[in-house]
């Protein structure tokens, strides 16, 4: 999985924004042509963190949007600070024995805070 | 005695050993500090999600702004942004009433965050949205709908009566002239 993440100075006030590139399904779309229930794939955890300290640990259902962005906050960083976002995201997958098995997967993104 | 009492001491460690190795290797190694909310994320109506995130009695959401358009034509992707001018906000959670998981994100804040997010939800149709805010020992929720226009751009045409033929109006007008 992959995404994006930039972040810009703005007075004192640090802007992070974030896509992650992820199709976020809810598990409760019909697939119009076989009439089952899409399997739902969503990102589940997100963190934001400065400098390995955390700053928004999140906790994300399906109702995001596709492709979800975020915008983020943050007050008194300084230029030069690396800014990380790990997330998590959880898929529901069929598998040999035709049983529905949790698969997780894993992303990151980061960059470096310009002044 | 002394040789036999040691030697069972040695068969009872052996034995354990593995059992300790296993159960180590069996739990999951996981980088996050908190579990996911699954019962907060899977409730199916706004009013379990309030009671869960214990906000029955929260307070008027007055230094709470809660951005978001008050019509739309593209559901698919709405943004929603949620700001607290309330001193040490620890916790922001979005809901989206109408949806079957009404409950959609949950921002925790730590160290250097500001109180201001935004997120990009779907809709199911014209809906209520709440944001629940915790701050140092209070609760408050703010609500807003949002309209989607024209039943929006994702839901298809009705259907066309299952009676009516290609042909039939010709063929009335032909009948009554």
């Amino acid at each position: 999985m992959s995404g994006t993440i930039t972040a810009r100075l703005v007075k004192e006030i640090t802007e992070i924004h974030l896509t992650i590139a992820h199709i976020s399904e809810d598990g409760q779309r019909q697939d119009p042509k076989s009439g089952r229930f899409v399997p739902a794939n969503f990102v589940q955890q997100l963190q934001i963190k400065a400098d390995e300290r955390l700053l928004f640990d999140c906790n994300l259902g399906g109702g995001l949007a596709h492709n979800p962005q975020f915008l983020f906050k943050a007050k008194g960083l300084k230029p030069g600070a690396k800014i990380t976002a790990d997330w998590l995201a959880s898929s529901q997958v069929i598998n040999e024995k035709g049983r529905k098995e949790e698969k997780p997967e894993t992303g990151h993104a980061e960059t470096i805070l310009k002044g | 005695m002394k040789i036999l009492e040691s030697r069972r001491k040695f068969l009872r460690l052996t034995s354990a050993a593995p059992l300790i190795w296993l159960t180590a290797a069996l739990k999951p190694v996981s980088a996050w500090a908190t579990d996911w909310p699954k019962s907060l994320f899977n409730v199916a109506s706004p009013i379990d999600a309030i009671k869960q995130l214990q906000a029955q009695k929260a307070e008027s959401g007055a230094h709470i702004l809660l951005d978001v358009p008050d019509i739309v034509d593209r559901t698919d992707s709405v943004a929603v942004r949620v700001m607290s001018n309330i001193p040490a906000t620890e916790q922001i959670t979005i809901l989206v009433d109408m949806a079957l998981r009404p409950v959609v994100a949950q921002f925790n804040l730590n160290g250097e965050a500001e109180a201001d997010v935004t997120a990009f939800v779907k809709l199911p149709g014209t809906s209520t949205i709440r944001a629940v805010v915790k701050a140092a020992g209070s609760t408050h929720v703010v609500t807003r709908e949002i309209k989607v226009a024209a039943e929006g751009c994702d839901t298809a045409p009705p259907p066309l009566p299952a009676t009516r033929k290609p042909n039939s109006v010709h063929q009335e007008k032909g009948g009554k002239a």
